[in-house]
Order: structure tokens, then C-alpha cells, then sequence
């Protein structure tokens, strides 16, 4: 995922800055060491297994910022705050996350059965501090995330 | 931990549940926005999954909402159905169960 020894002072890989991309940003720390997805960095001693290490070579071709989301996760995106009070799951709205995920490893062909369609599954932590697995599913025909969640530990 | 749910009488949370081909999802709409919020509460929304199918919980009630999220149609069987009885009410999570926001 990094290109060099020092990944929390690594820059954007897309050349990103919470100032270029405004609220997708708000709540990002650094990229996270090791190739562990999410907000936060994993507790001391857990060395995040070996999904994503930042020995993987995947080049980086699906860019975050590229992609869309359907209509449906829009709009549950969107269903709850419209007093401005919460967001729920606020990982779906930082591209950091998605291109973390993205970049950890090669994904696979969807075992759902969606057409054209490639799925991650990466453990990292939200931002509750919560271990689990990032679910992401993208349309590669229509660069469309389908589906993105967090599955608790 | 195997998980278990309870019924009670109540209103069913009104809306229209549709399948949209093009995203390969099901969609919820409620009926009355207020409603759903006032069932989330302040605790917010998590999910149970059912592969990428999601059946959204209110966190501090634990009542099952609606269900919502990407089911490949391509995946499905086809066959007779046959619609089960049914009436009116909440289903909610019940034990102890402890639900956090995602």
C-alpha cells in the first residue's frame, strides 16, 4: 500500500488533502500502517495478519475518487441525517477507506453473482474502534460500489 | 451465538420495498420518514447480515426495520412460493444482545 518505510508520513496516494476533498475527509487520521483499512490503527501486539501488507504489489488501477455508489446506499447514506444530527457508518463516506481497501490486495471475482463484479474483504477497525472486516463490492462495468460495509467482529 | 428474535403487537413500520435490476439491490422506502426516525432513536442503525443482504436494526430498540442492500438476481431460484400467514407487528432482537453502531 506504501511506497516507502514510513507509512504514517506517507502522503495521499492519489494526492488527496482533507482541504481537496472537504467532509469525505473530516474525521481521517494518516493511512494506516500494514495494510488494515479504516480510521484507526490496530491495538499494539496485533499485527493485522497479512491482508493487504504493503509488500502487495497490486498496482494501484481503480482510483476511490472514481467511483460511484448506487442510488440505494445513497440514499441510506443520506436516510438519517437530515437533521444534521448522526451519521451512520461514516466509513462510506471516506475515500481514504475505500482506496485503502482497495489498494490492500487483488480482490476476487464476486462470489455473490453480481455481473462484473469484484469484492474485498479486509480487516481493519472503524471508527469505534471496532475490529472487523470491510466489506466492498464494485461494478468494474459501471465503476459502481454495490455494496460497502462493516461486519463486526 | 445463535440469535433470537421476539414478536409483539404494534404498527408495522409502513413503506414500499422494491428489487432494483439495475443494482442488483433491494430498496426501502418508508412511508413516513418521521416514523422511521423516531424507531431508530438517537442510537443510530446497524445490520444483520444475510451474505451482502441487510436487515437493518435500530441499535437502542433492537427492532427490525426493513431490509436493504445488494442480492444478485442472477443467484436466485426459481419455484413455487407459497406466502406464509402473517399479521401486523414488531419483531425485535431479543436476549442479551448487545448491538453497536457500524
Amino acid at each position: 500500500m506504501f511506497t516507502n518505510d514510513d507509512p504514517l508520513n506517507e502522503e495521499d496516494p492519489l494526492g488527496l488533502t482533507p482541504e481537496a476533498d472537504g467532509e469525505m475527509f473530516n474525521e481521517l487520521e494518516a493511512p494506516d500502517p500494514d495494510g488494515w483499512a479504516g480510521e484507526t490503527e490496530p491495538e499494539e501486539g496485533n499485527s493485522g495478519g497479512n491482508v493487504g501488507s504493503k509488500e502487495n504489489n497490486n498496482d494501484t488501477k481503480i482510483k476511490a475518487t472514481e467511483l460511484k455508489v448506487t442510488d440505494t446506499i445513497q440514499q441510506e447514506m443520506e436516510k438519517y441525517v437530515k437533521d444534521g444530527a448522526r451519521i451512520d457508518r461514516p466509513y462510506q463516506r471516506s475515500v481514504l477507506t475505500i482506496q485503502n481497501i482497495i489498494d490492500s490486495g487483488d480482490p476476487v471475482a464476486d462470489p455473490g453473482g453480481a455481473p462484473d463484479s469484484v469484492r474485498w474483504d479486509v480487516r481493519g477497525y472503524n471508527e469505534s474502534d471496532n475490529e472487523g472486516t470491510y466489506e466492498l463490492v464494485v461494478n468494474l462495468k459501471t465503476m459502481t460500489i454495490l455494496h460497502f460495509g462493516f461486519v463486526g467482529k | 451465538m445463535p440469535l433470537e428474535f421476539s414478536a409483539s403487537e404494534g404498527d408495522a413500520l409502513g413503506g414500499l420495498l422494491f428489487y432494483l435490476e439495475s443494482e442488483y439491490s433491494f430498496r426501502f422506502e418508508a412511508g413516513s420518514p418521521v416514523d422511521l426516525s423516531d424507531r431508530v432513536g438517537n442510537g443510530g442503525v446497524t445490520s444483520l447480515l444475510i451474505g451482502t443482504l441487510q436487515i437493518e436494526v435500530s441499535v437502542d430498540s433492537t427492532a427490525i426495520l426493513y431490509i436493504w442492500g445488494l442480492h444478485p438476481k442472477s443467484r436466485w431460484e426459481t419455484g413455487p412460493v407459497t406466502a406464509p400467514s402473517q399479521e401486523a407487528g414488531v419483531v425485535r432482537l431479543s436476549g442479551d444482545v448487545s448491538l453497536n453502531r457500524e
